[in-house]
């Protein structure tokens, strides 16, 4: 009997001190840290090619989308009568400049006519006049409605210097500094 | 058994918090004039007929091990839950996206706080209003007229005889600031206490500012009052407390199944920011952040036009571990008792 | 009720197809991946689960539920004229003017005009709060939602359907010969300048245009009509989304138009979606076929999800043959088997080898659906009310078995069957909708101590049951029968299960307690569930040491454990009324009343056996 009092106190005791030593090691429990991603450039599990596709810019010159690679493209569906294109063309016009020698902006619009693409682009202030820039009409909209299903203007896809596409910006609600972001980002690669 | 019957049934007609403080928080439930023995009582005789039939009258032979360890670690479980009725502390953060706070407010004390210059002086909770009193402060104030849950009503449609209009309160004072043009009337209290509209109306005499004034929760200003030079603050409102240390909300995230409004999990990525020490870390559902003796929850969240916070609930419980160690315990109690009970049945 | 405008204009450029279908090879497209309640399965679940929400039934009389999902999203103007709302209320049958027919369901062409009729109505009967709502009024309401679904349904590939549209002369040989609401998109902004033009010269007044300016205003207005249609409607989540500009992985044809989520993988898409729609629509079984599998394959090839189709097959599979309608009928099998032989006396010793047989493979089949839904819902079965029914009925079923086997009698199996079969009569009834597989709210996901917890006292739960009916049992054979040995090895079967069932139930409350911990930093909150449960242990442990003390006399005991039936309904399914209680409308009052009744009938028998066992307990 008294042995047994005992090994039942001896395991009690145990019990307590383990109970003790969890309690110590729980209390100072590294919490758990964690990194914030920061890429603004989503990782994409497949390459995502640009469909091949041919186009008439301003100066009369037809040019295919693969004349254009190892250039960073950005492909922009716009049009003289949706006030938001025009509202971001200064932005574009900005990063052409900026990047003459590695982008290249291809404006691919769906006004009615090629008369009244360039009777807009000539009224408007700012120069579109700039080698890395091509402006293009979309007659039939074979290209914004039936190669890449925008049907809302503007929409913005950004091409990788491999022809792939990275990323869409849909709407004019972005600012300059999202869009700079991206070309260094892709620029360093 | 039946106190569990009768309070779980009361939970749902009368509300969480009235439910919990009226059957399971007492010493006595009162049945209409008829004294009843409360869950503490209850507990407390169960407790210590628990611990006196363990020390005093245990067999201590080998083979009913088992049974004194369970019975051991329901000890434990309920020391465990009184040292959590005693201890613990409830209360919640809310912090809108890109800001950080170091308050945790109560869900359901509320107090006046009294600051001079920017330095908090005193502070009194609401429940004890009627015991107000304001000693080393140059000026008078009074309560006079409170409610748990207000209804706020223009000035001019309080009807004539509310308390807070009786002749002897009125004395000719003006009334000031927001008093001017609201009134309070009692109504009943939500069953949801965070949800009440807390609300205090005082008359403050000898400053430079007298008159009748109101305060509630959420009031958008502060009443100021100045005597000889001295600049003072009176706030009122959810009792707030301050961490000694700060969480900043970077982002909060509300994952959705897809095509539905059901969310499938809600997490908060957040700084903490403690003194020199930064650190990021992310507070998910079923995944609380247990930083310095308090530990942080993914509650809920508020969101609005252009306009996200997170709800994080902050438990203080100075007896956390003890359920765990009952736990493990009468588990151990429990199947040692079985396996004691198979061996002695394979060796007879 | 401008929905239902619209839908009408949308029904009218839609041309019907003429041909009766031939049967149609859908081996491909039972397969193509839509995402609906927040899970992404197999289209022919999709189907199945709409139609059983519009007609109760999970296929029509000749055509299967996948076969009225194609008519309706590629042939919407025939699929408006299938009966396919379910009405069974007279009153409401009048009150639609709706000719009664045998089979009780009615065509959305049937019901159309007095829906518009009634959704004044429903515009007031949505501001009640659902308690106080006859039963009537819900079934409105329910059959308002269902023809919105139906609706929605109808309108999803109204963007590449052939329309029945006269173009303008001077736009017909810009465009193609199949004019769909894509090709007529093309001149959009033409039509709305020319639009404008007349208006400035003419007005408004319809009546003076020429034929040419007439179909300029129609093609206009319709291609408004359609886009105004098409909005917010995202039923049919077949399109994988390829930009990450959303959380949505999946979108429906008119969302990736509205949304901006086009780009040319889904342009791709489209145009084989809107092949297989002209395949159906001319009846052209190979083409069908061959388009079918082309889409399945790029579907699959675009989602990220890296979607398996052995999944699907398994969800398939568990939809088409409904193991649980198998499960019950070898339980039911097995019972009668075992019961004849005790009825007619006879040397029916067959039987007695087919019984066990009949329960095995009922065990068998239970296990493997359960971890059907485990595989198909990638998550531990025990989230739902219904799927706590059907693991606490496979619990009883097996510890049946096991103890049958150990004790070398009957009886145990025999209840183990006995409440294993009446659990799974009454899960349906906590189905909340009619699809059983669903997705848990945030707290409720996947955690370790949740599902222990689940598991545990579940299994606890089962055993306290086990235990009520072995108490039942020996309650019987002590007022009945004069079978002592029998009586001894039923009684030891209770107590034994009692303890196993204490053992369960307490680790399974306090793992709740942990979980609760974890989840939001309280142990225990005296919350109803968490109550029900500590109940269930308290009365365990009342009666243990009861016995023990010998407090209580065995035939007491016995009435006390048989009592847990009653204490195990309350603490599992009565407190969800208590928390549920304003949500799920229909299935409470149900709940309610079986409760009731059950718990009086159960205390009525309990009662009776009592007193029967008392008196030849004082007899002897």
């Amino acid at each position: 009997m008294k042995n047994s009092i005992l090994l039942n106190i001896a395991i009690m005791l145990g019990i307590a001190f383990f109970g003790y030593a969890v309690t110590l090691s729980l209390e100072n429990q590294k919490p758990k840290i964690i990194t914030q991603p920061d890429a603004p450039l989503e990782e994409i599990a497949e390459d995502r090619m640009v469909p091949s596709f041919t186009f008439t810019a301003t100066d009369g010159k037809e040019y295919s989308i693969r004349d254009f690679k190892d250039k960073i493209i950005i492909l922009n569906f716009w049009a003289s009568w949706c006030p938001p294109c025009i509202k971001e063309f200064p932005h574009f016009l900005k990063a052409a400049k900026l990047y003459k020698n590695e982008i290249v902006f291809i404006g691919i619009s769906s006004d009615l006519s090629q008369g009244k693409m360039t009777g807009f682009l000539n009224k408007l202030k700012t120069s579109f006049e700039q080698p890395n820039i091509f402006m293009a009409l979309d007659k039939d909209q074979n290209i914004t409605k039936n190669l890449f299903q925008t049907y809302r203007l503007p929409e913005t896809i950004i091409i990788d210097q491999n022809q792939n596409m990275r990323k869409k910006i849909i709407g004019a609600d972005w600012t300059y500094t999202n869009l700079d972001q991206q070309i260094q980002t892709l620029i360093k690669n | 058994m039946l106190l569990l019957i009768a309070g779980t049934l009361a939970q749902r007609w009368m509300g969480l918090w009235p439910a919990l403080d009226m059957f399971f928080s007492g010493f006595i439930l009162w049945a209409g004039p008829i004294p009843l023995p409360g869950a503490y009582i209850l507990l407390g005789t169960l407790s210590i007929s628990l611990t006196l039939k363990f020390l005093l009258k245990s067999d201590w032979s080998l083979h009913k091990f088992g049974i004194n360890l369970s019975h051991l670690g329901a000890i434990i479980l309920l020391l465990g839950g009184l040292i959590t009725a005693i201890t613990a502390k409830e209360s919640y953060m809310l912090i809108p996206e890109g800001e950080e706070t170091q308050f945790i407010y109560s869900y359901t004390a509320r107090n006046l706080v009294i600051y001079e210059d920017k330095t908090q002086i005193q502070s009194h909770s609401f429940e004890n209003i009627e015991n107000w009193n304001f000693p080393d402060l140059p000026f008078k104030i009074e309560p006079q007229y409170w409610c748990e849950n207000c209804e706020i009503l223009k000035r001019a449609e309080i009807p004539a005889n509310t308390p807070a209009e009786t002749p002897e309160y009125s004395e000719n004072q003006p009334y000031q600031g927001m008093a001017q043009f609201m009134a309070f009337q009692s109504k009943a209290p939500d069953p949801q206490p965070e949800t009440n509209l807390t609300g205090i109306q005082i008359n403050i005499s000898g400053s430079d500012q007298d008159g009748i004034y109101i305060a509630f929760d959420g009031m958008p200003k502060p009443i100021e009052l100045t005597k000889n030079n001295r600049k003072f603050t009176l706030v009122f409102g959810k009792e707030q407390t301050a961490l000694p240390f700060s969480i900043a909300l970077i982002d909060f995230v509300k994952d959705e199944y897809t095509g539905t409004t059901m969310a499938r999990e809600y997490s908060s990525d957040i700084i903490v920011k403690d003194g020199a020490l930064e650190w990021p870390t992310r507070i998910e559902m079923n995944e609380p952040l247990r930083y310095k003796g308090y530990t942080f929850f993914q509650s809920s969240f508020e969101q609005g036009p252009g306009y996200e916070a997170t709800i994080l609930a902050v438990v203080e419980n100075k007896g956390w571990l003890f359920p765990y160690l009952g736990t493990i315990i009468i588990s151990l109690g429990l199947i040692s008792h079985l396996l004691i009970r198979l061996y002695r049945k394979r060796t007879s | 009720m401008r929905i239902l405008l619209y839908v009408i204009t949308c029904l009218m450029l839609t041309i019907p197809s003429a041909q009766a279908q031939e049967k149609l090879n859908h081996h491909a497209f039972k397969n193509i991946p839509i995402t609906h309640n927040g899970r992404t399965k197999p289209i022919d679940s999709f189907a199945r689960m709409t139609l059983k929400q519009i007609s109760g039934q999970e296929k029509l009389k000749t055509v299967s539920a996948l076969d009225w999902l194609a008519l309706t999203i590629f042939d919407p103007r025939n699929a408006a004229n299938m009966a396919v709302f379910k009405i069974e209320s007279k009153a409401l049958q009048t009150k639609l003017s709706i000719e009664r027919n045998e089979q009780g369901l009615y065509s959305f062409s049937q019901l159309q005009k007095n829906l518009n009729t009634t959704s004044a109505d429903i515009e007031t009967l949505l501001q009640k709060e659902d308690s106080t709502l006859t039963s009537d009024e819900r079934t409105l309401l329910q059959l308002h939602e269902n023809a919105a679904t139906l609706t929605l349904l109808m309108r999803s590939f109204s963007a590449i359907l052939p329309l029945n549209i006269q173009l303008p002369k001077k736009y017909q040989d810009q465009l193609q010969d199949r004019l769909s609401f894509t090709e007529l998109a093309r001149i959009e902004k033409q039509l709305e300048e020319d639009l404008n033009l007349i208006l400035e010269n003419k007005g408004q007044d319809p009546s003076k245009y020429t034929p040419e300016e007439l179909s300029i205003a129609q093609a206009s207005f319709h291609i408004q009509a359609l886009r105004t249609g098409g909005t917010n409607n995202n039923i049919l989540r077949i399109i994988p989304t390829n930009w990450d500009n959303t959380k949505d992985k999946w979108a429906s044809p008119w969302a990736v138009l509205l949304n901006g989520e086009g780009s040319p993988e889904t342009a791709f898409l489209m145009s084989q979606w809107s092949d297989l729609a002209d395949a159906y629509r001319n009846g052209d079984t190979q083409t069908w076929e061959i388009v079918s599998k082309e889409i399945l394959g790029e579907t699959l090839i675009q989602n990220e999800q890296q979607i398996e189709l052995r999944r699907f097959t398994v969800e398939r599979l568990y939809q088409t043959y409904k193991p649980y309608n198998w499960i019950l009928g070898l339980y039911g099998f097995a019972l009668i088997f075992m019961s004849l032989p005790l009825i007619h006396k006879r040397d029916l010793s067959l039987l007695k080898t087919y019984a066990p047989i009949a329960a095995i493979a009922g065990i068998s089949l239970h296990i493997i659906s359960i971890l059907a839904r485990t595989y198909i819902l990638e998550r531990p079965p025990v989230g739902t009310l219904y799927e706590s029914v059907l693991f606490v009925s496979l619990i009883c079923s097996v510890m049946g078995f096991i103890i049958n086997t150990q004790r070398k009698n009957a009886i145990p199996m025999a209840v183990g069957l006995l409440s294993a079969l009446s659990l799974l009569l009454i899960a349906p009834a906590f189905q909340s909708g009619a699809d059983n597989l669903e997705v848990l709210i945030a707290v409720l996901n996947t955690n370790f101590w949740l599902t222990t917890h689940v598991l545990c006292i579940t299994a606890g739960y089962a055993v306290c049951i086990l235990a009520a009916c072995f108490a039942h049992a020996a309650l019987y054979i002590q007022a009945f029968k004069n079978d002592k040995k029998l009586w001894k090895k039923i009684q030891k079967s209770t107590y034994h299960t009692s303890l196993s069932a204490l053992l369960l139930t307490a680790i399974g409350t306090i793992l709740g307690g942990i979980w609760a911990d974890q989840s939001w930093g309280r142990f225990w909150g005296w919350d109803p569930k968490e109550n029900g449960a500590l109940l269930v242990v308290l009365w365990l442990i009342w009666l243990q040491h009861g016995r023990i003390t010998n407090h209580l006399s065995t035939t007491t005991f016995l009435s006390l454990t048989a009592a847990l039936n009653i204490i195990v309904a309350v603490s599992w399914f009565g407190v969800n009324l208590l928390n549920t209680g304003l949500h799920s409308y229909g299935f409470t009052d149900g709940i309610v009343t079986g409760l009731i009744t059950f718990c009086t009938l159960q205390f009525a028998l309990i009662a009776w056996l009592h007193i029967s066992a008392h008196r030849k307990e004082q007899k002897t």
